[in-house]
């Protein structure tokens, strides 16, 4: 991610970008409801809340997520997930989902515009991710369904993978989004890179 | 990238051997000679010397031999009989002179070697052979470093003289030199094996046979251990050329009782800098071993340190250069900023506009007059870098009681609140407000730099501290665009943007409320908020952050007709500091009490809270403490970082009765003012004093108040 001296390099239009070929697709996932969930793991009734709510089950286990209808759950942490739809009527009312999580014990907060999300496709997406993370993207390791929270570049991002592709999804801060992107396309121009419009979050 | 296996193929280095006049230049390894004439045809010398105590320095004769280099002898310790290998079998064909029994006892010359006395290893007379390069070997060293950071244990192989891998807590294989062979056939053999083994043992199976390059075995003689030859004239003989250090050098460690290799290596320096040993250390640890009467193996190795070999700043430093260095924040109305002319500056990673300059005007003028249209008309700044937290739970109350100095269990739904934390040493720590959305949902609001800080701060304490509290915390800073309207005309302006009554009955000071906010045809859910930071008639509009250019806009639009105008960083200091609020850093600068700050009467005697039983400490209720005070230059303008004495004319040293800690041009006093720590402070209302520089070499007169400059009675901002 040194700097370029091709200013095309970060820009958001659909378009092809950085050397020939193309061996990297980036594109944002638009993010339209994303609430966090907290409570205690072990609480049914609160499970029973968020499962009548957004038709999910929270997962469990660490790093992992579930899907419903539309909607992800991502683990965050022991008591807290976050519930991503891409559809803006996706949960209902938010007050009164808040005071059904209140009343079971746990927490509900509307946090739909915090995070940006981009989609890193192609070939060489797993090189796209490794110039900016230490984690470690190998389909193997970390695989379809699973989510981790690290740095890309010197951001906090949280990185989701919907299937066993070399996709991946990284979400990082709204305030963020803008240098994250701009470090997404530094490190995808050596492979040649195109934008494609924007998607729904799935 | 997190490797399953590493197969370590870091080679090998080849080892000197210790005698009388080995630093003169002309002196090298034998290897390093051979390299010059194979790898870049460079003749280092016209006639060797070659010192070896293994095969590996009758090959680089011969290579030195075809090269046209006269070889005058190869001295070897070793007796006839080991000299059956390939290598001496061709130097001997080739008609090279060699000295089975003998060594180098003392090389001639300064700046350059003119030859070397050769002697019986049992004794006896010398004999000087003429030459100007001399080439030595005394055997390799696996280069182990890595394996051994990597923590993989060492074993003394007697055949080599020296250290090879022998078993890895961790999933690593040395392969080929590095794990002791030598031979070139062993080396190749040795790596094809390690990577298959690792490549099937990692699951991925060769699916054909792979060729590699192979080479016939050479025979080879066995190695006879030669770390010096001693001096008969008492000179020096060098170990460790990097670092200077001696056969005798490393006697006397012994003598003074440095026997671990490690303070070896600390009184000596064997094997420190940039070298870490590489030629030497094997020598070193060698003779301190037989120094103690010990074997090698008992003396052991010193600790091999990264980096292997010197590393660039610039590997180090990988992409985090330039802009990269750290991330940047921009606010969702960072655009429109720039598209009005904003000067920005950096606020921790944010970008915050300064202040608005038209054209012809300074960044000064422009704040002046952006402070002056609020107290006038009304403005607009963008508040949205605040740390936003929210909290919902059965026991919130409780825990804002505990974290606050003041009292948080009577705030209804839809008010709000000034709250201030200390550290648990009683020192102001954050301030902000508090806001209770609904029954048991509320929003703390931070500092822009301290958001991180107090979040970390409240999880600890759910966490570890009080985890029986049913409190959960979020972090929703980056979910609300906010702005901050104010200035008499706010509520004209925002009467014509939102659904709800905002008069002063329905919508009272420290009000908050929902509502919609009508932007250019959309309507945007808003949380509104009546609290005041300017002392004017003010609020808070807080909208999802996808929205915060609509609302931004909206605001500036509806305003128009009320000369609204958007106001920066600097004209919100100059308002904040016309009333006196103390900001974090400039006064709540890590020193300084609520009761130093003028909030003592915040802090609630009836119940407990984070940091108050240290308030009462004698020295933080010590009369003499420096109290925030407010200063009015008599004449002249009040410097820049200045202290406070009573008279600058006095006989150094003089002494600070205090400091200024913010400072302003206000346009709505029309004068220099600051507020400042001063001892005393609030008994010393009334009176004049000096405020100095010596940097700026500045003597000021001023007037010391109370630390409010406009509306002590706060009229303005409950209209």
């Amino acid at each position: 991610m040194s700097e370029s001296t091709d200013t095309s390099i970060g820009s958001t239009a659909p378009g092809h970008y950085g050397a020939a070929g193309s061996l990297v697709f980036l594109s944002e996932a638009t993010i339209a409801t994303a609430w966090n969930v907290q409570g205690s793991a072990d609480s049914s009734p609160m499970r029973a809340e968020v499962q009548r709510i957004a038709g999910v089950e929270l997962p469990s286990a660490p790093n992992t997520t579930s899907q419903g209808a539309g909607v992800v759950a991502l683990w965050l942490g022991p008591q807290s997930w976050l519930l991503v739809a891409a559809d803006a009527a996706a949960f209902g009312n938010f007050a009164g989902a808040r005071d059904a999580l209140n009343a079971a014990g746990g927490a509900l907060f509307d946090v739909s515009a915090s995070r940006i999300a981009y989609v890193i496709e192609g070939p060489r997406a797993v090189d796209v991710l490794a110039a900016g993370c230490p984690l470690d993207f190998d389909p193997r390791l970390f695989g379809a369904g699973q989510c981790r929270q690290s740095l890309y570049g010197r951001v906090p991002a949280m990185f989701y993978r919907q299937a066993t592709t070399p996709a991946c999804t990284v979400l990082v801060a709204r305030s963020f989004a803008r240098d994250t992107w701009h470090s997404l396309c530094t490190a995808a121009a050596p492979y040649g890179y195109t934008v494609r419009a924007a998607s729904r979050f799935t | 990238m997190r490797a399953g296996t590493v197969v370590l193929a870091s080679g090998a280095l080849e080892r000197g051997i210790a005698y009388d006049g080995n630093d003169r230049p002309g002196t090298m390894l034998a290897g390093a000679a051979q390299a010059y004439v194979t790898r870049y045809g460079v003749k280092p010398g016209t006639r060797a010397t070659i010192f070896a105590n293994n095969d590996s320095g009758y090959e680089a004769a011969v290579r030195l031999h075809e090269a046209g280099i006269a070889i005058a002898a190869i001295a070897d310790p070793r007796p006839e009989a080991a000299l059956s290998g390939d290598h001496p079998q061709r130097a001997r064909a080739a008609g090279v002179t060699i000295l089975p029994g003998s060594a180098i006892v003392r090389a001639h010359g300064g700046l350059r070697v003119t030859g070397i006395d050769l002697a019986s290893l049992a004794g006896g007379a010398t004999r000087r052979i003429d030459c100007d390069l001399v080439c030595v070997s005394g055997g390799w060293n696996p280069a182990v470093h890595l394996y051994s950071q990597s923590r993989g244990k060492l074993r003394y192989d007697d055949a080599l003289a020296t250290f090879v891998p022998d078993a890895s807590p961790q999933s690593i294989v040395a392969a080929g030199a590095a794990n002791g062979k030598i031979d070139l056939s062993a080396v190749l053999a040795d790596g094809h094996d390690a990577g298959l083994a690792t490549a099937a043992r990692l699951g991925f199976a060769a699916r054909t046979p792979l060729s590699a390059p192979a080479t016939a075995a050479v025979p080879t003689g066995p190695l006879q251990a030669l770390w010096s030859v001693p001096s008969r004239h008492g000179a020096k003989c060098f170990v460790d050329w990097q670092n200077d250090v001696t056969v005798a050098d490393i006697a006397l460690a012994a003598r003074e009782g440095y026997r671990s290799v490690e303070h070896l290596k600390r009184y000596t320096t064997l094997g420190m800098g940039t070298d870490q040993g590489k030629t030497a250390n094997i020598v070193g640890l060698a003779l301190l071993a037989a120094e103690l009467g010990v074997s090698i193996p008992r003396v052991g190795t010193t600790t091999f340190r990264p980096p292997y070999t010197p590393v660039t700043m610039g590997a180090l430093a990988g992409h985090e250069v330039g802009a990269n260095v750290e991330p940047t924040r921009h606010s969702d109305m960072h655009d429109w900023h720039i598209e009005h002319g904003a000067r920005m500056l950096n606020a921790g990673l944010w970008k915050r506009p300064h202040s608005y300059p038209r054209p012809g005007e300074s960044e000064d003028e422009a704040a002046n007059r952006e402070a002056k249209n609020v107290r006038s008309n009304v403005g607009a700044v963008d508040v949205s870098t605040l740390g936003k937290i929210e909290l919902q739970g059965r026991d919130v109350a409780e825990f804002l009681n505990r974290v606050y100095i003041n009292r948080w269990d009577t705030l209804g739904v839809g008010r709000c609140r000034y709250g201030v934390m200390l550290r648990d040493d009683g020192m102001v720590f954050d301030d902000g407000t508090t806001s209770r959305l609904a029954e048991s949902h509320y929003l703390m609001t931070t500092t822009t730099l301290n958001a991180v800080n107090v979040m970390q701060h409240l999880e600890y304490l759910l966490q570890v501290e009080w985890p029986e509290l049913e409190v959960f915390a979020t972090s929703v800073t980056e979910q609300w665009a906010a702005a901050a309207l104010a200035g008499p005309k706010a509520r004209q302006v925002l009467s014509e943007l939102v659904s709800i009554d905002v008069s002063n009955a329905a919508f009272p000071f420290l009000a908050v409320g929902e509502c919609e906010l009508v932007a250019g045809g959309a309507r945007i859910p808003a949380r509104l908020f009546r609290m005041s930071y300017s002392g004017e008639l003010a609020y808070e509009i807080h909208v999802p952050a996808t929205h915060g250019r609509a609302m931004w806009q909206a605001v500036l639009a509806a305003g128009e007709a009320f000369g609204i105008m958007p106001y920066g960083t600097e004209a919100m200091s100059t308002l904040r500091i016309e009333k006196g609020h103390v900001v974090v850093g400039p006064e709540a600068d890590g020193r300084t009490t609520a009761d130093d700050l003028g909030m003592g009467k915040l802090v609630s005697p009836t119940k407990w809270c984070i940091g108050k039983p240290l308030l009462a400490r004698p020295a933080l209720t010590a009369p003499e403490r420096w109290q925030l005070v407010g200063l009015t230059a008599i004449d002249g303008t009040i410097p820049r970082g200045g202290k406070l004495v009573a008279d600058p004319g006095q006989a150094t040293p003089i002494p600070m009765l205090g400091h200024i800690s913010s400072w302003c041009w206000s346009p709505n006093v029309d004068g220099s003012i600051g507020l400042a720590l001063l001892e005393r402070g609030r008994a010393r209302h009334g009176e004049t004093l000096w405020a100095v520089s010596p940097l700026a070499d500045a003597r000021v007169k001023v007037r010391v108040g109370p630390p409010c400059f406009i509306d002590p009675e706060g009229e303005r901002l409950r209209v």
